[in-house]
């Protein structure tokens, strides 16, 4: 066996290292999240939070109601995002519970903005210090990423994946508030009471559900290997604190006191951004993916041409086979000049037959490639048998005609020469002329019935002749016959054959005029065999 | 590489003549193909195939005439050929092709009926 090209493989669009990254980083980050939110629900107080000296008044423990809340989001976030894996492998109930705890959440987020929006100060028996509007708008956002980024249309992921991206941005403004105190948070959120504890559990449960589907919407194009996916890793975590970094610059530098209002555009144009870069980020990585895709099948068309060559190299050695060049007071001479392109339809044969004649058979397949090089060698391959077991050249044609393919039509032409006697059974079935070239005269001899397979079962008729000593019997294919010529003109039969009259030198002498009437590059194959009587 | 001209023209009884100017051969068979599918793919019509004006064709053009003239067979359409004397003719004449495709001297003669 020769050797192995090995063709690249198939494209991705995601690195697989990376992937595993992300969905490892996953299972961790929504686990985190939810012993995180436990810890709150069983009213813990973490050291770190309670310690943070800025703001002091909105830094408090997670309340119950918030607690509670985002605990459920917490849970409907692994369910949904782990399902198949671990404990929660075998049943896509998990999924499916996790989807509904997730939308129960989302449903209540929704409930606490209403409420507050009616100016409702006392729900489920508290004020509405606890939890407030931002706590809704968090559990809206995230309760419905978590059903968005299990769905199977693209499109759905990405909006989740955005839903909770909005949730970073948010928490990078709140946390700006912390920085600056009660007045630019109460202004933004319109009630300060979310927790800090609730900030970081929101942020967690939102990196979890962004990671639930590691290679699909912005994370296909995040875990790229290609330049978008490079920009977007570098570029997005920017774009996510961009809010972060407009509020911070609109809290040192007030140039008007509606805060809130500048939060809000920071929010939205943070959004923007990150829709924009996401927008991008993806169509260069298409860009760049086809661009690779197309690299990859002009490698893999071109190792194919490689692989093939071999092959197109070995029909064309079998198109045309001289078994013999020589008889006792006859010689055979065969020319063969390929057009452009590698194989064409030409396909000849010379060859001693049983009872001691000679065979000579011409095929040309109209058209150009293997196609039409295969049935040339086809249709040769039959006359030369049908020859062989004995059928005379018309017989033989009446016979391969019989069997037809759709779309191949033939010319073909089929002699036997007795070598004792001289004489010639000829049938030929729309083929050029051959011309017989004596000492007096060159004489044509015209096909004795039509293409093969342009209507099958047509029978073919025979022409028959004697050879003479010194004369020559030419034959070739139509890329001889009809050319053009450089002096104008074309080499038509008649004209070649005046050519030709009273040429007295040996068969190969001949061949080489031929050859060297027509036009010295071809476009369709040549193909001369020329037989002749010497004694 | 010179192209063929191709001129459609509507005969009466239905015929579209196809007239070919040029050369046909493996440079420019396609360009023929697709005018005769063209008019093919319409529909209804018979079709001549004009090549009174074509100086040459090679056994590519020979074969998209004979697939032309079997499609319109198959669907019981007519389908002529208009030539007169020249080196096609001559093609035609050998390959036997004037034996399964009406010939005619003129395109108006596939009309007509004459030919």
């Amino acid at each position: 066996m020769g050797d192995q090209i090995a063709a690249p493989g198939p494209r991705t669009s995601v690195d697989p290292r990376v992937q595993e990254r992300l969905s490892v980083a996953g299972r961790i980050i929504r686990w985190a999240s939810v012993g995180f939110a436990l810890i709150g629900l069983a009213g813990l107080r973490i050291a770190l939070f309670r310690e943070i000296p800025p703001g002091p008044s909105l830094v408090r423990e997670l309340t119950p109601v918030a607690a509670a809340s985002l605990t459920t989001l917490a849970l409907g976030a692994l369910f949904a995002g782990d399902t198949g894996r671990g404990v929660f492998r075998g049943t896509v109930w998990w999924r499916r519970g996790g989807i509904a705890l997730a939308i129960a959440s989302g449903i209540f987020g929704a409930v606490i903005i209403g409420v507050f929006l009616a100016d409702r100060t006392d729900i489920w028996g508290e004020t509405m210090d606890t939890p407030s509007f931002s706590v809704g708008v968090v559990l809206v956002l995230l309760g419905l990423a978590v059903p968005l980024c299990a769905a199977r249309r693209d499109a759905a992921v990405v909006a989740g994946q955005v839903a909770a991206l909005l949730v970073f941005s948010l928490a990078g403004v709140i946390f700006m508030g912390y920085v600056f105190g009660d007045p630019s948070v109460g202004r933004l959120f319109l009630t300060p009471e979310i927790s800090f504890q609730a900030t970081i559990l929101a942020v967690l449960i939102a990196a979890g559900i962004l990671l639930m589907p590691p290679a699909r919407g912005l994370l296909s194009t995040a875990s790229s290997p290609g330049a978008g996916g490079r920009l977007l890793r570098w570029l997005g975590p920017v774009v996510l604190v961009t809010p972060a970094a407009l509020q911070l610059v609109a809290e040192r530098v007030p140039s008007t006191d509606r805060v809130d209002v500048l939060a809000f555009i920071s929010v939205g144009l943070g959004l923007l951004l990150l829709i924009l870069l996401a927008a991008f980020v993806r169509t260069l990585d298409r860009t760049a993916l086809e661009a690779a895709t197309n690299a990859a099948m002009a490698q893999r068309a071109e190792i194919g041409l490689q692989q093939e060559a071999p092959v197109v190299q070995r029909l064309a050695e079998m198109l045309h086979i001289v078994e013999v060049d020589s008889v006792d007071g006859w010689e055979v001479a065969t020319r063969y000049r390929p057009g452009s392109g590698s194989v064409a339809g030409d396909a000849s044969a010379v060859q001693l037959l049983p009872d001691g004649s000679v065979g000579l058979i011409m095929v040309d397949v109209t058209g150009h490639g293997a196609h039409p090089a295969v049935w040339a060698i086809r249709v040769r391959d039959l006359l030369l048998q049908s020859l062989v077991a004995g059928k005379l050249p018309a017989e033989a044609m009446t016979l391969v005609d019989w069997s037809a393919p759709g779309d191949v039509l033939a010319s073909a032409l089929v002699v036997q020469l007795d070598t004792v006697t001289g004489e010639v059974r000829l049938a030929s079935a729309g083929h050029p002329p051959a011309i017989l070239v004596g000492a007096q005269q060159a004489e044509l001899k015209t096909p004795t019935g039509p293409l093969l397979y342009l209507h099958p079962s047509s029978g073919y008729a025979e022409t028959r002749f004697e050879m003479s000593t010194g004369d020559a019997l030419v034959a070739f294919s139509d890329g001889v016959a009809d050319v053009q010529l450089s002096q104008g003109g074309r080499t038509e039969p008649e004209r070649l054959a005046e050519h030709l009259l009273a040429e007295t030198g040996m068969a190969p002498r001949i061949a080489e005029l031929v050859l060297a009437f027509a036009t010295p590059e071809p476009v369709d194959d040549q193909t001369v065999v020329v037989v002749r009587r010497s004694r | 590489m010179k192209g063929l001209t191709l001129h459609e023209q509507p005969l009466s009884d239905g015929w579209m003549s196809l007239a070919v100017e040029g050369e046909i051969d493996l440079a420019t068979v396609d360009e023929l193909q697709k005018a005769i599918n063209g008019i093919a793919d319409n529909g209804g019509q018979h079709l001549v195939i004009d090549l009174t004006g074509s100086s040459f064709m090679d056994s590519t053009g020979l074969k998209a005439l004979v697939m032309a003239s079997r499609r319109f067979d198959e669907e019981g359409r007519s389908f002529a050929i208009a030539v007169s004397g020249g080196p096609v003719s001559r093609l035609i004449d050998l390959s036997g092709v004037n034996t399964s495709i009406r010939i005619v001297d003129r395109a108006e003669d596939a009309v007509s009926g004459a030919g």
